[in-house]
């Protein structure tokens, strides 16, 4: 149990701790419940592909309103969002993973990001929905994706919309 | 052709009247011309003598000039000396410009030299051993023929006088030459005038030496030179044949075809004049004898006015005689062509006007006794001619009458039967007009239902058409309203999605709310899924709609045509229901009508057919009294006949 609250309420830093976590839980139980080990994930679009976070991950969505752009900031930062009078770093998630940008006038949501020091976030296409996946389901990305993606990208879910790529979210940040 | 006695009395006294003028001036101008002639030959006689003694005195004249020149001392002396002072030189200009019609004038040596000339570039020349200088040598004056010379070119006469030393009078030391300008001779000679009375013309002198060389000419005659021409090259072999040894004559002869009158004369031998010179005066014959011209047109105009006065008289009185018988001619010839007409009146008291009295009374008897005549015939013939062409009209018209009459009869009849067949046809015709009227009235009845079913139909349309557009308005109301609820579904997804996260971050304590969140996320997009649905059926419903509209509008159209194809149709029907009636009541008037022309035309068959009876026996009476005035009226013709013969 105590690992379960480790884990609830230490951040989730990656996928591979989930699997860990996973692979704990079902060490400890002897009898799994498929039910519990479902975690869930928000899937959201990025140029047409669906990619996936953890719940756990995150803090918020909202519709995003306005960006403010930071001088000389690297292409990866979208700039600053205001969430409700708290100022949030915005990261440019096509940037980071070489995804074409989006049309500059269509409408775009805002994923706050829970567990770093600094607030940030992430700005994406449109949210999909939320998965519970079963980590047994996760697979490692096919080789047909190109290397920059791969890079992020800790496996893979089938989901209804396609093939969603599950995101490291510590090494994208960290990338930036 | 036989001349009238007009014609002959004018021409015997035109011809005794011109006899006795013309002999007299025929007689007349013959005696006057062999005066005339006879004077002018005596005068042209005479000056041709006298220009042949002026000629001579002229030369002569200058003869002795020369001679009292040759004898001046200084002149004598300056001829030896060769003129060393220039006193001859000085002399001959001015002797030169003193005396008229010099040409040269200069001065020789013995030795043949010029020493001094009016021509200072002879001076000095030698001029050879020439004629005169011969003639000088012997102490001879020397008279040359006149032709061109050949020191000065021109045409003169050189005269010579030898100049003898005063020393010694026997010795010649040179000769004084002096030439003549011969055209001025020539014209002072021609100077002379024929002038006899009423006569201005100037005869033509000429000159000929002794051999018949030509010195002198008149001007028309041309290409001739001094002393070379022959008389004979200038067309004057007559003057050349003149009797020679004749010292003055005249003569007639022909020049060029032209009669010419000529004196002649020969001048005497003298020292200062080369040989004996012929002059010869010429005269053209029609320039002498133009007076008499005068005299032979005067009496042509006598005789041609003594002519015709003579003709004029005696055609006039000639007429006094020939114009009353010519008149009594047709009269008489009308009488006997039975033309008594004419009356005959001459106002004469002679044997003339005897005559045509009596002719009047003959005519005037016979005319009263034809006149009584021609009257008788006359009214005898138009009686009878009446009573023929009334006889025959009669019988004619009768004849015509009848035929007329049985005509008539017939077409009364067949006038009948056709009133009967018109009654007939009439009264079908009325019924077939009933039959029509019920018809046009049925199909009237029937446009004005269809009429009205159509307006019924077009207000449904126009209803339904309201109807469809309103449902257009509805549809888009409800896909404004679907849009709103995508949006609502939308947000109420978003919610649901942070209640998940936020029931994640709760961890366990958040599954049951996590449950919740889903179950509100799934019924959001349940609500989005059928908002689509409904939008795509309510897009549907508009687009029928639409189509609807579009169909609804052509069937007002469509029905809005039949409308008033059947508005047209109604009005056309009206018109033929009047017409219907109209012929109708035309038709009941008309069967009414025949009926009673029926019984009129069987009355009128009936009383033509006893008129008919009457007029064949008429007729018949008529024919024979016409044959009788027939006869009659021949008899009555031929006397007319033979009375119009006269006209009266």
């Amino acid at each position: 149990m105590a690992s379960e609250e480790a884990a609830a309420d230490a951040p989730v830093t990656g996928p591979a701790e989930t699997l860990e976590a996973i692979g704990d839980q079902r060490s400890d139980d002897a009898v799994p419940v498929v039910e519990a080990e479902r975690v869930p994930y928000l899937g959201f679009f990025l140029g047409g592909d669906v990619y996936g976070l953890p719940l756990q991950q995150l803090r918020e969505v909202a519709r995003l309103t306005r960006v403010r752009r930071i001088p000389g900031a690297p292409s990866s930062v979208a700039g600053l969002v205001n969430l409700r009078g708290e100022i949030i770093c915005a990261l440019n998630a096509h940037a980071i993973l070489g995804v074409a940008p989006s049309a500059p006038a269509a409408p775009a949501f805002f994923v706050a990001l829970r567990g770093f020091t600094d607030p940030i976030g992430l700005v994406v296409d449109d949210i999909a929905d939320i998965y519970s996946i079963d980590p047994g389901q996760i697979e490692p990305p096919p080789s047909t994706w190109s290397a920059e993606r791969s890079a992020f990208i800790v496996g893979t879910a089938q989901v209804r919309e396609g093939l969603m790529g599950l995101l490291d979210l510590q090494r994208m940040v960290a990338d930036k | 052709m036989r001349l009238s006695i007009r014609w002959q009395l004018a021409l015997v006294s035109v011809a005794l009247s011109l006899l006795p003028i013309a002999l007299a001036g025929i007689l007349a101008y013959r005696s006057a011309r062999g005066a005339l002639e006879e004077r002018i030959q005596f005068n042209l006689e005479t000056l041709a003598s006298l220009s042949g003694e002026k000629l001579q005195r002229l030369l002569l004249d200058r003869h002795q000039a020369l001679r009292g020149w040759s004898q001046l001392g200084f002149l004598q002396d300056d001829t030896v000396t060769g003129d060393t002072d220039g006193r001859i030189q000085q002399f001959v200009g001015e002797a030169k410009r003193n005396f008229d019609l010099y040409q040269e004038i200069w001065v020789a040596n013995a030795a043949g030299t010029v020493i001094a000339s009016t021509r200072p570039e002879l001076r000095g020349r030698e001029i050879g051993d020439r004629e005169w200088q011969q003639a000088a040598r012997r102490g001879d004056p020397w008279a040359g023929l006149p032709g061109p010379q050949d020191l000065t070119g021109r045409v003169g006469m050189p005269l010579a006088f030898p100049i003898r030393a005063s020393f010694d009078r026997g010795r010649t030391v040179g000769v004084i030459v002096a030439v003549l300008d011969w055209p001025s001779v020539v014209e002072i000679l021609n100077g002379v005038k024929v002038v006899p009375e009423g006569q201005s013309e100037r005869g033509f002198l000429i000159l000929a030496d002794s051999s018949g060389a030509v010195l002198s000419a008149p001007s028309f005659f041309t290409g001739w030179q001094p002393g070379k021409t022959g008389l004979s090259s200038l067309g004057l072999e007559a003057v050349q044949g003149l009797p020679a040894g004749a010292a003055a004559g005249n003569a007639t002869f022909n020049v060029r075809d032209v009669p010419y009158l000529a004196g002649y004369d020969t001048t005497e031998r003298q020292p200062y004049v080369p040989g004996t010179w012929r002059t010869v005066l010429l005269m053209r014959a029609d320039v002498a004898f133009a007076p008499l011209r005068r005299l032979m047109w005067t009496i042509i105009v006598l005789s041609i006015v003594l002519a015709t006065l003579a003709a004029i008289g005696s055609l006039y009185w000639a007429n006094q005689f020939s114009r009353p018988i010519e008149s009594l001619v047709p009269f008489l010839r009308g009488v006997a062509a039975g033309d008594l007409s004419q009356g005959f009146a001459l106002n004469r008291h002679d044997e003339l006007g005897m005559l045509a009295q009596a002719a009047n009374d003959m005519s005037g008897k016979l005319r009263g006794l034809i006149q009584e005549l021609q009257h008788a015939g006359l009214q005898i013939t138009s009686a009878s001619t009446q009573m023929l062409s009334a006889a025959e009209d009669h019988a004619s018209g009768s004849v015509q009458q009848a035929a007329s009459i049985a005509e008539v009869t017939a077409t009364m009849e067949e006038l009948t039967d056709t009133a009967k067949q018109i009654a007939q046809s009439a009264t079908s015709v009325e019924k077939i007009a009933d039959d029509s009227a019920h018809a046009a009235h049925a199909g009237y009845d029937s446009v004005n239902e269809a009429l009205e079913a159509m307006e019924k139909i077009r207000r449904r349309v126009a209803d339904i058409s309201g109807k469809t557009l309103l449902l257009g308005e509805r549809s888009q109301r409800i896909s404004e309203v679907l849009n709103l609820i995508k949006e609502i579904a939308g947000e109420i997804h978003l919610l649901a999605v942070n209640a998940a996260i936020e029931s994640a971050a709760a961890g366990e304590h958040g599954k049951r709310f996590a449950v919740v969140a889903g179950e509100v996320r799934r019924l959001a997009e349940r609500t989005r899924e059928s908002a689509e649905e409904i939008k795509g059926i309510v897009g549907e419903i508009q687009s029928a709609t639409n189509t609807s509209v579009l169909a609804t509008e052509q069937g007002v159209k469509e029905v809005e045509n039949g409308v008033s194809l059947a508005t047209r149709a109604r009005g056309s029907l009206e018109e033929i229901l009047q017409m219907v009636d109209r012929t109708t009541q035309a038709i009941r008037q008309i069967t009414f009508a025949t009926q009673q022309q029926r019984s009129a035309s069987e009355q009128i068959v009936q009383t033509m057919r006893e008129v008919a009876e009457v007029t064949k026996q008429t007729a018949a009476g008529m024919k024979q009294s016409a044959s009788s005035v027939a006869d009659l009226n021949k008899l009555a013709d031929q006397f007319k006949l033979r009375i119009r013969e006269f006209r009266l």
